[in-house]
């Protein structure tokens, strides 16, 4: 029972409503960092110039 | 008259008889395997001069059959999952040069230190004579053929063979990798040192990373003044997630598309210099043709060393190999070209 003999609903609990902010700013800080790392980081794949192919006559001298 | 011995009637052993028989210089090619039906079954596919043998379970019984089998034999041919080293052994006493296909480096190592037996039996043991190692060994030869001094050679596969290949490679993944920096030995967990190659098209760039193989091993042989020798193998997401377990699946029987890629750096003359050879195959295909290429060599009296040697240390002119492997369709490319911005090509 809360003040004055009134319920208490579950949200209006101080502690449930520190968890869910303590939530959210779990999860902003983590997606301020994987945004951090996705700008940091480099192109998957390099650029390449050139290619592959098949070793012929000269290649075998 | 002329004799090969054929152990495993698997994907790599099914194909080392099929092209042997083709070489119509044989007058005897025998498939030993466990299972008889599956020997036999390889051996009526391709028809005379194949014959089949099962071996049977008891390991007396199995030594004694193996022992006759290799009798009067020319080559035996191990291409297995069994143990190669017994089976070695009691092929170089029977008088018999062997050809391994062997991938795993516990197995690779341990065949390399029958050095002395060969050598008192007056017989070549070849080690690792598939896809990786093997052609690998072979790509890196013919690299390192412009070069002054060669500094460093990293190598990457991806695919495996038949089911023998896929566990040695799963077991690859988590086992603890050894390689060459500085010219010294080191060892790394295998399944880090992430590094992204291109291999031949249509496969392209793959994640690689370090895995128990015997490349290092096999090339520090012969290039001993290389201060960095590096092995990968392309693993997936999934790949690393369940290598601790066992296999959750059963391996494709004949293997899918791989490839290797070798990558030489080092001085002609002053000047730094990089040489990237791949190839493009079925495993087993490759394994198989390798194999038989060398086989071929020896049968044909062109290799006169003795003991036991890797692919790297037995050849000293790559281009009569890779000109045979190129008949067969194994065809190695060369990739022209750089990679912008410092990553590897």
């Amino acid at each position: 029972m809360g003040r004055n003999g009134v319920a208490e609903l579950p949200w209006e609990d101080g502690h449930m409503l520190s968890a869910i902010r303590r939530t959210i700013v779990a999860l902003g800080a983590a997606g301020l960092v994987a945004l951090v790392i996705k700008l940091q980081g480099g192109e998957s794949a390099p650029p390449l110039e050139g290619g592959w192919r098949e070793l012929e006559g000269p290649d075998f001298r | 008259m002329s004799k090969a011995v054929v152990m495993g009637a698997g994907a790599v052993g099914a194909r080392v008889a099929r092209l042997l028989a083709s070489e119509r210089s044989l007058d005897a090619i025998v498939v030993v395997d466990n299972d008889f039906d599956r020997a036999n079954e390889v051996a009526e596919s391709i028809g005379s001069p194949v014959l089949a043998l099962g071996l049977p379970a008891w390991p007396e019984a199995r030594r004694k059959r193996f022992e006759e089998s290799c009798e009067d034999a020319d080559v035996v041919m191990l291409c297995g999952e069994e143990d190669h080293v017994s089976f070695a052994t009691i092929a170089l006493d029977a008088g018999a040069h062997v050809v391994s296909v062997a991938d795993d480096a516990d197995v690779v190592e341990s065949l390399l230190s029958l050095q002395e037996y060969a050598q008192l039996k007056d017989r070549l043991l070849v080690v690792g004579a598939g896809f990786s190692p093997g052609l690998t060994c072979l790509l890196a030869i013919h690299a390192a053929r412009d070069f002054d001094s060669v500094d460093e050679i990293h190598v990457a596969k991806t695919g495996t063979g038949g089911p023998a290949c896929a566990r040695a490679h799963h077991k690859a993944l988590r086992s603890e990798a050894r390689d060459v920096r500085n010219g010294e030995w080191e060892t790394h967990p295998g399944g880090t040192g992430r590094e992204l190659y291109w291999f031949p098209d249509p496969v392209g760039g793959l994640d690689c990373y370090y895995a128990e193989l015997s490349e290092p091993l096999l090339l520090q042989q012969r290039f001993a003044q290389a201060t960095r020798i590096t092995a990968r193998v392309s693993a997936t997401r999934r790949d690393q997630a369940t290598k601790w377990l066992p296999m959750m699946r059963s391996p494709h029987p004949e293997g899918l598309v791989g490839a290797i890629r070798v990558e030489v750096r080092g001085n002609i003359g002053d000047q730094r210099s990089v040489t990237i050879l791949g190839v493009l195959d079925r495993p087993a295909i490759a394994a198989a043709s390798m194999a038989v290429v060398v086989a071929i060599q020896i049968l044909s009296g062109n290799l006169k060393q003795r003991g036991s040697l890797g692919v790297a240390s037995l050849v000293e002119d790559s281009v009569p190999y890779l000109q045979e492997l190129k008949t067969r369709g194994v065809k190695a490319a060369v990739f022209d070209g750089r990679a912008v911005g410092g990553h590897h090509a």
